[in-house]
């Protein structure tokens, strides 16, 4: 790999990649079925923190 | 009809009602609910002791291959301080390899129950001890940079010898100790599952903590590979990177057995910090040593990309290591401390992705203007500007959370702590994207405006939420009602606060005083100020500075005491405790 290489990816895909990335991401987090799994994480460090795995 | 398991594993049963009919002819079938409940526990115990064979083959490896290290040291090394770093790491593993076959000498021992909080106590102290010793040479340093004739002979005491000292104490040993620290407590709590392994944890702070010793007893007597935040050389190097890959293994294993499909938030953020720093620390210390018999070591790269190869290590040292691990810190006790959950969970994965993607193609913002290509400098400029979305997001966040729980800002100093904490990460990011403006950047570049933001960040961000989450963490893990006195939390609080302000702003006024003096000329050209002139012009923003940073050692100094005394005071009163009286 060249330094023209990395510098066209950089200037070009990148960018897209990045993006796209970030879209995909915010989507799958935001989508509205996993809105009950992160309410009920974002409770976990008020809950009972009795080790369950004895 | 119930089956229990004996001691060696055999299953035994008990007739029950609702087979009696079976009975009659001399079948005795379980129930479906109590076949699985067998199964499940069956397959507890295979795992518990798989767990414990895969730890005790890994902790054999690592220990012959640091012990092959330390005694290869001891036969071929010249060089005093390489010879008793050798000595160093043999006795570590001679005392890890007496802990490992004391745990194991009765065969393979079941595996035992409830969390495993030993690794972090000693996780904790060590924290406090470096943070302690850091923080005190960091203020020799302060005071050495005001009056010059302090730094002696040029001799181990020299400034040049001891700022790594004060650099390696507080980001490894203060830092790291209270990632590791902490990041067993949250793994173990957000999971409800015990720390992969008996011994394991142990070892990782064990020989975390041989790292940094070899790394700043070797610094005054000249063994460094002279790369910032990278400095010790490759010996030390290979026991950090065996180190690692225990604790990657130690957390990673606990994430398995955890009870939730779900993987709690905090989480992410410290395995992002451990799986990039390993990546950093193999990269950047690629390197070919001399012998063994000296310490000596010549980097793989040259020029443009060594530079360029150590500010992407560096700058993510801080992306991974100072922000990355400790918002998991935040994420967690934050939370815990106010009584609230996390403002927006959903928010704090959305920044977890962007800080993660973003801060890796920021580092080259530390060489603007310098022989590196100029696309590469305008990258890294843009990608540290973005990187300000991610990070004040996390800043709304953890603001938000308190709502509904301000009172707990004026009654309680740790989330008091913990808040402040919020602001100077805000302060401190978006005086980072603002830096690396390229135009920014001309003013600041090589001045202690650089200085100045750094330590926005690491003593008003960094250790700010680690005393926040240590003096909530420590009565919880000592079981203690709390701690020894609030009165001297509040204490530690004002005076740190204090010294971050005394040394932020001195910093701020001598970073830009100095650049302006720099940057001027008379009218044919010349400049009109020596660099002389601007050295004296700083004496009184560096005495300022180190009263800053004083006052900042004794806010810690009471903050370990009383941490102390929290350890020594009495047991909590449980009423298990109460029934048994």
């Amino acid at each position: 790999m060249t330094h023209d290489t990395v510098l066209v990816f950089s200037k070009t895909y990148g960018a897209i990649y990045l993006l796209v990335f970030f879209l995909i991401a915010t989507v799958w987090v935001y989508w509205p079925r996993r809105r009950k799994t992160y309410a009920e994480a974002a409770q976990w460090p008020l809950q009972d923190e009795a080790c369950r795995d004895d | 009809m119930s089956w229990m398991m004996t001691s060696n594993g055999c299953m035994n049963s008990r007739p029950g009602r609702n087979t009696w009919w079976l009975q009659c002819f001399g079948i005795a079938l379980p129930s479906p609910r109590t076949l699985f409940s067998t199964l499940n526990s069956y397959e507890k115990h295979r795992k518990r002791t798989m767990t414990l064979t895969i730890e005790r083959s890994f902790a054999l490896v690592a220990l012959s291959l640091a012990g092959f290290l330390g005694i290869a040291i001891l036969g071929f090394a010249r060089d005093e301080m390489f010879a008793l770093h050798g000595w160093m790491i043999v006795v570590a593993v001679v005392i890890g390899a007496k802990a490992l076959l004391d745990r194991f000498e009765d065969g393979t021992p079941a595996m035992q129950k409830g969390y495993n909080d030993r690794p972090i106590k000693w996780a904790v102290i060590a924290a406090g001890f470096w943070a302690l010793l850091g923080f005190s040479v960091g203020d020799l340093l302060a005071w050495q940079l005001a009056f010059p004739q302090l730094n002696g002979e040029a001799g181990a005491l020299n400034f040049g010898r001891i700022r790594p000292v004060h650099t390696t104490a507080v980001v490894f040993g203060f830092g790291g100790n209270a990632l590791i620290a902490t990041s067993f407590y949250v793994v173990q709590r957000t999971s409800r599952a015990r720390l992969f392994g008996e011994i394991g944890p142990e070892l990782v702070v064990g020989f975390f903590n041989l790292f940094v010793l070899m790394a700043v007893t070797g610094y005054p007597a000249g063994i460094t590979q002279s790369r910032e935040y990278a400095e010790p050389e490759w010996y030390a190097d290979l026991v950090l990177l065996i180190t690692w890959l225990g604790y990657f293994g130690v957390y990673l294993g606990t994430l398995a057995r955890r009870v939730e499909a779900h993987i709690y938030v905090a989480n992410w953020y410290y395995m992002a910090f451990i799986v990039v720093i390993a990546m950093l620390h193999v990269v950047n210390n690629l390197a070919v040593p001399l012998s063994f018999a000296y310490p000596k070591s010549y980097a793989l790269f040259t020029g443009v990309q060594d530079a360029m190869t150590q500010w992407w290590y560096g700058h993510n040292a801080v992306g991974f290591l100072l922000t990355a691990g400790f918002l998991g810190m935040l994420y967690y006790f934050l939370p815990k401390a106010a009584g609230r959950p996390i403002y927006s969970y959903r928010m704090s994965i959305v920044g977890f992705w962007g800080i993660t993607f973003l801060y890796l193609w920021a580092g080259s913002h530390h060489l603007h203007y310098t022989a590196l290509p100029d696309w590469v400098q305008v990258l890294g400029m843009t990608m540290s500007i973005i990187l300000l979305v991610p990070s004040w997001a996390s800043v709304f966040n953890g603001i938000f959370t308190l709502n509904g729980a301000w009172d707990k800002v004026r009654t309680d100093p740790a989330v008091r702590f913990m808040m402040v904490a919020v602001l100077f990460y805000g302060l401190a990011t978006f005086e980072g994207s603002f830096l690396a403006i390229k135009p920014v950047n001309t003013l600041s570049h090589y001045t202690d405006w650089t200085v100045g933001h750094v330590h926005a960040g690491a003593l008003g961000w960094v250790a700010f939420v680690s005393f926040g989450a240590f003096y909530k963490m420590v009565p919880w893990v000592w079981q203690r009602d709390g701690t020894y006195s609030q009165r001297l939390e509040a204490w530690h609080f004002w005076l740190a606060l204090a010294g971050t302000f005394l040394y932020v702003v001195s910093m701020w006024n001598s970073g830009i005083t100095q650049s302006l003096m720099w940057q001027t000329y008379d009218a044919q050209g010349y400049f009109v100020y020596s660099f002389m002139d601007t050295v004296i012009a700083m004496h009184p923003y560096y005495v300022i500075r180190a009263i800053g940073g004083l006052l900042y050692l004794i806010g810690a100094g009471i903050g370990a005491w009383n941490i102390y005394l929290t350890i020594r005071g009495p047991a909590k009163v449980t009423p298990e405790v109460v029934a048994a009286e």
